[in-house]
């Protein structure tokens, strides 16, 4: 049957939505690798299933795809009714997962990391639920410790945590068990009583346990479902879970909140390390003092060569800075949390835009600084002004969406630079042309450059909005 | 040999549709979904045409007055260019396309044309580096047109970097549409902004508003061999596409052979 013939089919037969979980034929490719093969799974509200099988069977791969951090090759997968294809972000408000690694950033306290998460998601009663939720998992006492000190099972409460604090219908837990002691295994069987009604999906190598623990297990072996067993001793789940009744129409992510809460985190973490804008203003006066070595520069020489220096030195500490935003948060896992929100994924542009700017913005105001202490150049501000401004919102624009699609990718230090470089000529020209005004090298106004910077900049702002969506998704 | 590959893949049979993809689906595979083979006849037409071309250039055309020989390399240079355009407008289709449908074909076309348009961006840097290096007396000058050319050349080469940084799946294909659109959205902008910075190169002859300035059997000669080349980018693109379709089926093979041996173990 062609795919087309298939679809049909399935579009003509519209699933049951009253079961949590309803997936038909789900397969899943990475390039040419196949992780699921043809998977048909339904789950009922307050079942409790344990996924089981070897290493690469595909748990890991139908856990990503229940949490939509991966989509379907194939196939047809609701969640609570929702489609994982058309209406992600609805799902994304009603599942929570603890992954192989938590997505918790280092350097913020777990009361801090539960905050970033309930923000994220728009969770009520913040203080009070971070303050339950550390309570349930042991952590009250360390609520203000920074999590990087934490040791690996008390991150793993502190994951669990974080994936409880929002309240989920379905909670996906990627072999939680692992790096938990005793005690935090207790919290974990608590967690999956079936009194919570709460419908959970946990894949775990144990097998004893999860006979215990959950009401079905489903053995995968090479990407397909070999064997299920209903455990004879479990309890039922509770009927009726009072989550049937689904809203007419999926809520829509969340945009503004988000940014704000990203941009926080963002400022925070910064403030916390102190790395990322001390290296980068010494980065810039290094990159001008090996000009200065190199051309010899005389304040006579300055309205000629002094708008070209500062910006190449500032599209340098760009593409350091761009490449930062996103390389550590994918080398973190971090990105995974900010991928599960439900949030629109141009509000993590548009955060991550913004904290780009910010910094470069800060960066370039020193440099500037120290470039007309040094050369005693005869400066208009405004025109100055407004190539500082413009250009390093249209640089960043395209260096944000570069700097995504590179992160993951093999020499992504080499790659970004070659992918931002040739596209942001325009806006490094016309910088440079407005900036060399405010100098005096020029006779010619500031303005025409100044309004091509502005019309590149929307141009790309528009663009960059509308791709960014697939930049993400995997 | 054929039947016993045809029956070890599943292949879905052609799509018979009259979408745009589905037509050209039907100038690149057979009805069960397998690749054409090359054409032949293409190949013969091309090199009819090329020969007509010679002919035109260097037989029909006169000798330009005051550049003399050197000036024939025009008729290479310019066709190469506009083919060049065409080339990274394809790409821009296909990764539009792609995004939009998630059909691999659309991807296929995509990457092919970005190839074949970088090829062509050389040409014309190279044949307008001789050609100036004889009129003007430099290989290079940084005049608006050179350097728009220039530049855009990175943006495809920096396409083509992508696609193998990434790796073949569906996030390099996703990523390189993504620069598909983007870098095609730039260059008239890079063109523009060069422009206005600065500008030596002579004026369009063809596409003038006062209309063309060329002589009449020197734009006979340029239309002959524009209509060549374009014929030709329209041969080696379905070529270079047959050659991505023909690794899928590779792929497809090798994977369904991996797939019996892991059955056969697991019996």
């Amino acid at each position: 049957m062609s795919p087309a013939a298939e679809l049909a089919i399935l579009e003509t037969e519209p699933l049951a939505a009253a079961n949590m979980v309803v997936g038909r034929r789900l397969s899943k490719r990475y390039g040419r690798v196949a992780a699921l093969r043809q998977v048909d799974i339904e789950i009922a509200p307050g079942e409790r299933v344990a996924l089981l099988g070897p290493n690469g069977a595909g748990k890991t791969t139908l856990l990503r795809l229940l949490s939509t951090l991966a989509r379907p090759t194939a196939g047809q997968l609701l969640v609570q009714g929702y489609d994982a294809r058309r209406q992600a972000g609805a799902i994304r408000g009603l599942v929570s997962l603890v992954g192989h690694r938590p997505f918790l950033y280092d350097e913020l306290t777990a009361a801090e990391n539960l905050r970033f998460r309930g923000r994220l998601h728009g969770v009520t009663d913040l203080p009070i639920r971070v303050g339950a939720m550390l309570g349930l998992v042991g952590l009250a006492e360390r609520a203000n410790q920074p999590t990087g000190t934490l040791s690996r099972g008390q991150q793993q409460r502190l994951a669990i945590a974080q994936a409880l604090l929002t309240d989920p219908a379905l909670l996906l837990l990627d072999e939680p068990d692992t790096g938990l002691d005793a005690s935090g295994r207790a919290v974990l069987e608590q967690l999956l009583d079936p009194a919570s009604g709460r419908t959970i999906v946990f894949s775990t190598h144990d097998r004893e346990w999860a006979q215990r623990v959950a009401s079905r297990t489903i053995t995968l072996r090479d990407g397909r479902v070999a064997g299920e067993i209903t455990t004879p001793g479990a309890r039922p789940a509770p009927a009726g879970t009072g989550r049937e009744h689904l809203p007419a129409r999926p809520p829509r992510p969340a945009l503004v909140a988000p940014i704000g809460a990203i941009v926080a985190r963002e400022l925070l973490s910064e403030y916390r390390r102190r790395d990322t804008l001390v290296s980068l203003v010494v980065f810039s006066l290094l990159v001008l003092l090996v000009f200065d070595f190199a051309f010899d520069v005389r304040t006579a020489d300055v309205p000629l060569l002094g708008p070209g220096l500062l910006w190449v030195t500032f599209i340098f500490a760009g593409v350091l800075a761009f490449n930062r935003s996103f390389s550590q948060e994918e080398d973190r896992g971090t990105l995974t949390g900010l991928l599960l929100a439900p949030v629109d994924r141009a509000a993590i542009y548009l955060g991550k835009l913004l904290v780009s700017s910010i910094s470069l913005l800060l960066v370039e105001a020193v440099t500037t600084a120290v470039f007309a202490g040094f050369f005693n150049p005869r400066v208009q501000p405004l025109p100055l002004i407004g190539a500082l401004l413009l250009g390093t919102l249209g640089f960043a624009a395209v260096g944000t969406l570069f700097a995504a699609m590179s992160a993951n990718t093999r020499a992504r230090e080499v790659l970004l630079p070659v992918l931002l470089f040739p596209v942001s000529v325009p806006v490094l020209i016309a910088a440079v042309q407005a900036t060399a005004t405010a100098f005096g090298a020029s006779a010619s106004a500031a303005h025409p450059w100044l309004g091509l910077i502005a019309s590149y900049d929307a141009i790309f702002l528009a663009v960059s909005f509308a791709v960014f969506d697939f930049v993400l998704e995997e | 040999m054929a039947a016993s590959l045809q029956e070890r893949t599943e292949r879905a049979p052609r799509d018979e549709g009259r979408s745009p993809g589905a037509v050209m689906d039907r100038l690149l595979l057979q009805p069960n979904g397998l690749p054409k083979p090359p054409s032949r006849l293409w190949a013969w037409i091309t090199a009819v045409l090329m020969v007509a071309s010679l002919y035109m250039i260097f037989i029909y055309a006169p000798i330009e007055r005051t550049q003399g020989i050197p000036q024939k390399i025009f008729y290479f240079h310019v066709p190469l260019a506009w083919d060049a355009y065409l080339a990274f407008f394809f790409t821009l289709v296909g990764s539009i396309a792609y995004l939009k449908t998630g059909r691999a074909r659309w991807d296929v076309l995509a990457h092919s044309a970005a190839e074949i348009g970088v090829v062509l961006t050389s040409l014309v840097l190279i044949t307008g580096s001789i050609w100036g290096k004889t009129i003007w007396g430099t290989w290079w000058t940084w005049d608006a047109r050179l350097t728009s050319t220039l530049v855009m050349w990175f943006i495809y080469v920096a396409y083509l970097m992508l696609r193998s940084a990434v790796g073949e799946n569906d996030r390099g294909a996703r990523y390189a549409a993504i620069l598909g659109i983007v870098g095609f959205i730039d260059v008239p902008i890079v063109h523009m902004s060069v422009t206005w910075w600065r500008t030596l190169h002579p004026q369009p002859t063809v596409l003038n508003p006062a209309g063309p300035t060329l002589p009449g059997s020197m734009l006979a000669a340029l239309m002959v061999t524009l209509v060549t080349m374009t014929i030709l980018f329209f041969y080696l693109l379905r070529e270079r596409m047959l050659i991505e379709h023909l690794r899928a089926e590779v792929h497809a093979l090798t994977d369904r052979a991996l797939e019996q041996q892991l059955s056969e173990v697991d019996a």
